[in-house]
This record gives structure tokens, sequence and C-alpha cells, in this order.
């Protein structure tokens, strides 16, 4: 037996991490989250707990540049020294890193100011090594790992060619709307360019969503990827759902062409404004698949607690506040890889649980 | 400063050899060779107290005697406070994403009327931006107690050409030492 | 508890270099944007000369003369907004000569009662050391010196507890200053902004610390 895993740990609001084990403890992290109460990344937390060596993490990727989505990154590719590096790479590579550079000066004046802290971070650290950066773009092999009889691989679908031409373009203004150093860049989300993956592990197949969008473009998101993709070989039997299951990231063609009859779904939910996932959409994934999983319930805002006389105030001058809970959940899925009709094995863990909607 | 006040300073300190009276009537800047200066005077019921502010070769002792301490100090109890940055911004109102100063943790979400907002401030709304607020109980010099709610708009001094240069910099460096796969 | 009688927060910071005292004036400071413009028609001035400038706004005190700089902050709402006035003056004033920064942390306690108040000068220094040859002996100063700092950097740290000054009409005030202090590295001529860097990277550190040590000492007391 040969056991593949795929872990989803969610937090509701500070970022989400997928750690994947290709098989002979050759381990992937795939973004990162924090606990905001210590700011230990989850992802090196979780394989510390079950007694890896953080060697033994080969590639961690990026798929986002946004702090708000890799929150703990830079601690976590600190502490796997033999990891490489993944990201979409922006065409015009100068102006990229220029813009990360400015975003990243903010750090002199106001740290929390920079939206790219986390990611300018690892560069530094990637270029410290003098490691390697594999550019994660559509249709492309970042890892190939023999396993026994096997090549597993991971392979990005996303982004396409268009939307990072496209990018190059809206650096420029991104620089020129937040580029003063008591600016903040808001988080761009659900968007093109958010790095989805799919996963060859022996016998199994895997896709996980990000946070890509279904975009109007036919060159973009997920129409591209369902149109153009040359190297998904099979059905996945596992599917991280894009997007904390929002309208914005579901395509109807991703299950019908690219997914197997009833796979494993797992949500990260979004605990801001109205939340995500909706009801509606739980229910529209319900009726795709009766394993349905989520690192954590949706659940209502209510004020952080604190002083009883400033709670008091608040209130009086007609501000409430909504906390942004961290609820961690982790949703862990395994496989025996050298078994064509294996199952995955799903445990859940803290928050996490399974949805069992009646369909109407 | 009343005359009262004037003459009893002066009559105090008659050894010294210059007493000057600050515009703003409220301090009093005493210069002297000497060390130790009284550094008590009553005077129309009140308690003058010194404070020796500078002191070197050239300048002598510089003391500084000041009634306003008399009022007491102006301070905040209880505060709480954010540094906040504006994700949506509506017609009457705006949107921000609070990071707790106070208790470091969570963060939160919560909705400000452009009202709130002091008229200097209004140029520096926009998408992005930072700002503090502050919620608490500030006393007065005079002891008064009330209820506040502030927002202060950052500010910082914009990135100059020099810094321009150190991002080119950095991203020429990145350019020629990254490597790609 | 004694975090139960914590009255205020209030901070000061300050610098030791090569300084204009003539260059620091509320209405550079507004035409820089620094401050808003109200503030700088409205702050008081009690000196503008080559020796010595002291002027207050509604928020902060300047004390600035050619070898000091003080920043007093007595309303906790504007400790950051006083530490980016101070980055921002002195992003403008580029290469003067910065050697120590200090950062001041001073918390104000109202202890509800004579005895308890007593009580806490005697455990910080037990009093019946003093009895036998000091009629009635009080507490007035403690300071404690870390004599090479926690972090390595170089610079010191320390906690002073005193009473508090009378103008915060506390009737058994006690306050704890805590002094964090930064010097140079060895080599370094502070004209490159080493100093204003640490204030930046520190900030965050040093609040942290400040409220641990503040936090440990009252937990002690209890």
């Amino acid at each position: 037996m040969n056991l593949a895993e795929i872990t989803l740990i969610g937090t509701g609001g500070y970022g989400e991490c997928v750690l994947i084990n290709l098989g002979n403890d050759n381990w992937i992290i795939v973004d990162s989250c924090i606990n905001p109460e210590i700011g230990v990344p989850q992802s090196t937390e979780y394989l510390e707990s079950i007694n890896v060596d953080l060697k033994n993490v080969k590639l961690i990727v990026c798929t986002h540049w946004h702090d708000d989505h890799i929150l703990g990154i830079s601690q976590a590719l600190e502490k796997c020294s033999q990891a490489k590096l993944s990201f979409s790479k922006a065409h015009d590579k100068q102006k990229f890193l220029y813009f990360l550079s400015f975003d990243y000066q903010k750090k002199n004046v106001e740290k929390i100011n920079s939206s790219t802290f986390e990611f300018n971070k690892c560069i530094d650290i990637i270029d410290e090594r003098n490691s390697s950066l594999i550019s994660a773009v559509e249709n492309k092999c970042i890892l190939n790992i023999p396993v026994g009889e096997f090549r597993n691989q991971i392979i990005s679908l996303s982004p396409s060619d268009y939307t990072m031409e496209k990018f190059d373009h809206e650096i420029s203004s991104l620089i020129t709307e937040y580029g003063q150093p008591n600016k903040k860049m808001p988080t761009d989300s659900p968007n093109a360019k958010s790095v989805a993956l799919f996963l060859k592990i022996g016998h199994h197949r895997a896709i996980l969503g990000a946070d890509l969008e279904v975009s109007l473009h036919p060159k973009e998101g997920w129409k591209n990827i369902v149109t153009n993709n040359n190297l998904i070989d099979k059905k996945s039997s596992l599917f991280k759902i894009p997007h904390h299951g929002s309208e914005n990231g579901f395509c109807g063609q991703v299950w019908d062409l690219l997914l197997e009859e009833q796979p494993i779904a797992k949500i990260t939910p979004w605990n801001r404004g109205n939340g995500l996932p909706q009801l509606g959409m739980l229910k529209k994934y319900s009726s795709l698949t009766d394993k349905l999983f989520m690192t954590a319930a949706v659940f209502g805002k209510q004020p952080k607690k604190r002083d009883k006389q400033i709670e008091k105030f608040l209130k009086k001058i007609g501000h409430n506040p909504e906390e942004v809970k961290f609820k961690k959940g982790v949703i862990t899925c395994k496989i025996d890889m050298d078994d064509p009709n294996a199952k995955w094995e799903v445990t859940l863990v803290e928050n996490s649980l399974k949805i069992e909607i009646e369909i109407d | 400063m009343s005359n009262t006040i004037q003459n009893t300073v002066q009559s105090s300190y008659s050894n010294i050899d210059d007493i000057q009276f600050s515009t703003s009537d409220e301090q009093i800047f005493i210069k002297s060779p000497i060390d130790n200066v009284n550094d008590n005077i009553n005077v129309e019921g009140m308690s003058l107290t010194t404070t020796r502010i500078y002191s070197d070769d050239a300048f002598r002792n510089l003391y500084s005697l000041s009634k306003s301490n008399l009022y007491g100090m102006s301070y905040y109890k209880k505060t709480q406070k954010w540094i906040g940055h504006i994700t949506d911004i509506y017609v009457d109102s705006f949107k921000a994403k609070l990071t707790d100063l106070t208790s470091p943790g969570t963060y939160e979400i919560d909705e400000f009327d452009l009202e709130e907002i002091t008229d200097e401030d209004k140029p520096l709304l926009s998408l992005g931006a930072t700002f503090y607020w502050s919620v608490g109980y500030s006393t007065s010099e005079n002891g008064q107690v009330t209820k506040e709610s502030l927002i202060r708009f950052q500010r910082i001094v914009e990135f100059t050409d020099e810094d321009n240069s150190e991002a080119l910099d950095r991203a020429s460096h990145l350019i020629s030492t990254l490597k790609w796969e | 508890m004694l975090q139960d009688h914590i009255h205020s927060n209030s901070m000061a910071i300050v610098l030791i270099g090569d300084f204009n005292p003539l260059l620091f004036q509320p209405l550079w400071l507004s035409e820089k944007k620094l401050i808003r413009e109200g503030e700088a028609i409205e702050a008081k001035i009690d000196a503008i000369s080559p020796n010595i400038t002291l002027f207050k706004l509604d928020w902060v005190d300047f004390n600035i003369t050619p070898t000091r700089l003080e920043m007093k902050v007595a309303k906790e709402p504007f400790f950051e907004p006083a530490r980016d006035l101070l980055l921002g003056i002195f992003k403008y004033l580029k290469e003067t000569p910065i050697r120590i920064l200090g950062i001041n942390y001073l918390k104000n306690l109202s202890i509800p009662d004579k005895d308890m108040y007593y009580e806490i000068g005697n455990k910080l220094a037990p009093l019946n050391l003093w009895s036998d040859f000091i009629n009635d002996p009080r507490l007035s100063i403690v300071e404690i010196l870390e004599k090479s700092r926690e972090d390595k950097l170089p610079g010191s740290y320390r906690v002073k507890i005193f009473p508090t000054p009378s103008n915060y009409n506390i009737q058994y005030g006690i306050t704890i200053n805590i002094t964090d202090q930064y010097d140079l590295n060895e080599g370094a001529n502070g004209r490159n902004g080493e100093i204003l860097n640490i204030l930046t990277e520190q900030w965050e550190i040093s609040g942290k610390r400040a409220k641990r040590v503040i936090d440990s000492l009252l937990t002690k007391l209890n």
C-alpha cells in the first residue's frame, strides 16, 4: 500500500492551505494560513504534528501574490529548507518585480500597508538560497516525482497566457492607484490569475481550484481550462472547490468533463460579508456529490469580546465591528495510489464537517 | 500673565540675571548660572513648579515655570485602537478592514459615515487608504471627561525618487539573480 | 488585581543627535502635510530659537534643543500618529545625524487606598531595611536597568517606578516608566537613517515587550 494524502486546512478568513503527500514522503504545500492569535503557519504546524521532516517538503505553491491568501507562507518557506517556490509569473518580469519591490518598501514605514510582504519575503529567501522559482502557467508540469511505477505530478492549469498578458497592463494602474505608502492594495478575489492545480497521484487524480473564477472571456479562468487543457488525462475523484464555493467559482463544465461522478468535494468557508458559500451554492454542490465537506460551518457575525464599557460605547455610537473569527478545520483525504479501485478515506478534524442537505 | 505673577516671580528669583515671560502667557523662562533654582513658588493661590529643560555653558540653565501644570494633564482612559484600510466607498459611508491594535489577533469589518471624518482628512479618503480609529474616555486638562470616537487618516511622506530607485535596483538585482524553471 | 487599577498610558519618544531647533515649526509640518493645517494654526508656541524650540499641538508636545528632540504624547490614540510624524519629519531632514532612540512608555495606576499604595512600595524595596535609622521610610523612585538587552541590540532597557506627577490628579498614583533605548551599531554615523529604521522595525516589538514587562510586574506585585 502506497498512501497519498491531500489535506485541506481552512480558517474562515485567515487563508487556507493544502498539504499533499505525493508518496514516499514527498510533500507539497499549496498556499498558507495562520492562527491570527499566535501567527504560526498551519501548514508546518500540521506537518510537524504528524512527524514529517520539513526537509521532505519539495515544493511550495503560491496561488496568488496577495498576502490575504498566503499568510505565514514566508515562515513556512523558511522552515522548509529544501522546498522550491512556484507561482504565476508575469510576462513582463521586470515590471512585476518592480511592482513587488515598490509595494515591499511600505514595510519601511508601515508593514501592514504592504499587500505583498509575504510574497516578497519568499522571493528574498529564494534569492538568498540561490534556489529556483518555478513559474506556474497553464498546462505546465511543475513537479514530477517518481514513486514506484508511477510518475506523480503536479500540473498547473492556470493562469492562461491571455490572463498574464492582461495582468502586465494592470500592474501599472495598481502602482498608480495604490503605490502610496499610506495605501494598501485590496484583495483581488476571485480572479483569473489564481493557480489551479491538477494532481496525478498513482492511479488517481485531483483538482485544487484555489480562487480561480469563471471569467467572461473564453481564454480565462475555468472556461479556458475546460477548453484548452492538454495535460488532464483522466477525471478527478477529488476536487477542492474554488473560491469558498462562490457562484463566481462554479463552472458546470468542470463537473461534467473533469470530475468523476460523486467526487470528494472540499470547501473552505469565508466568514466576511454575507459569508461563503451561500446556501444556494451548497445545495447546488450537494446535488452534484454526496461527499461534500467543509472545513467549518459559515456562522453568524458577532462582535469581538472586549471591555464592557467600550462595547457599550461602540453600540451607542452605532458601531458594531464584525469580527472575522478564526475557525480552523482540517479535512484529510488519503488513498492507496497503487489500487485503481481505492476510495478516498476522509478524516474530519476540529470544526470540519460533512454537508448533508436535502435537495428540494 | 498677570502683574502679580510677574512681580512674585521677579522677587522670588531676584538673584537671577534674566527672567523672560513667554508670549503664550503660560510659561516663564528663567536663565540662571546657578543649578538649584527654587523649584516651587506660590502665587495667587497657585503653585508653580520649575522644570529644567536645557543647559549648556553658553546658555546657562534654562528653567521653565509653568502654571498650566496646575490644570492637570489631558489623557485617555480605556482606549480601544484600530488601524483601518478602506475596502469600499459608498455615497455617504465607507467600509474598512480593521486590525485591532489594542488586542491583536482577529480582524474586524465595520462601516463608517463620511461625517465621522474631519474635513481636513477628507482629501485622504480613497480605496485602500489607511486610517487610525480609536474610541475611549478622554479627560481634558480641566478634568472634563468625554467619550470620544476619533478617526485620523495616516499621513506619511510619499515615496521619493530615491525610494523609486531603490525599488528599481531590487527589481534589477532579482531579474539577474533569480533562476526560473 | 493591579491590572484593574490602570488609569492611563502616555509615551515620549526621544532622539539624541544634532538638530537645528529653528527648523521645527508647526507651519512647516503642515506645509509638508505631516499634520493638519488647523493643528498648525492652533499650535501653542513657547519658543523658537537656535537653542530651543518648544511648541504644543493638541496631541503632542515638542521640545527640541541642538542635541535632543523629545515628543511627548499624553493621549493613547496618538501614539502611532506621533511615530508617523517623527518618521515624516526626518524623511525631509534626511541627513540629520541621529545617534540614540529612546521610546518611553508610561503607565499610570490609580491605587484605591493608602495601605495598598504603601504596600506596593514596600514590595519593590522592603522598607524594614530602613526603619531603624530613617523615620517612616517611603519609597520614592526605583529604577532597574537591563545590563545587556534581551535582543542583543546596542542600547539599554530601564524600568523606573515612581509616584505619579500631581498634575494627573490621582491621589495614590504610581507610574511605571519603561525606557527602551536603542543606540547605533559600532561604526555607524547616524546619518543614514539607521535610528529611524530601528523605530519602524522595532515599534511593534518594543510595544509588545513593554506590555509584557508591565503585565509581569503587576502580576508579581499583586
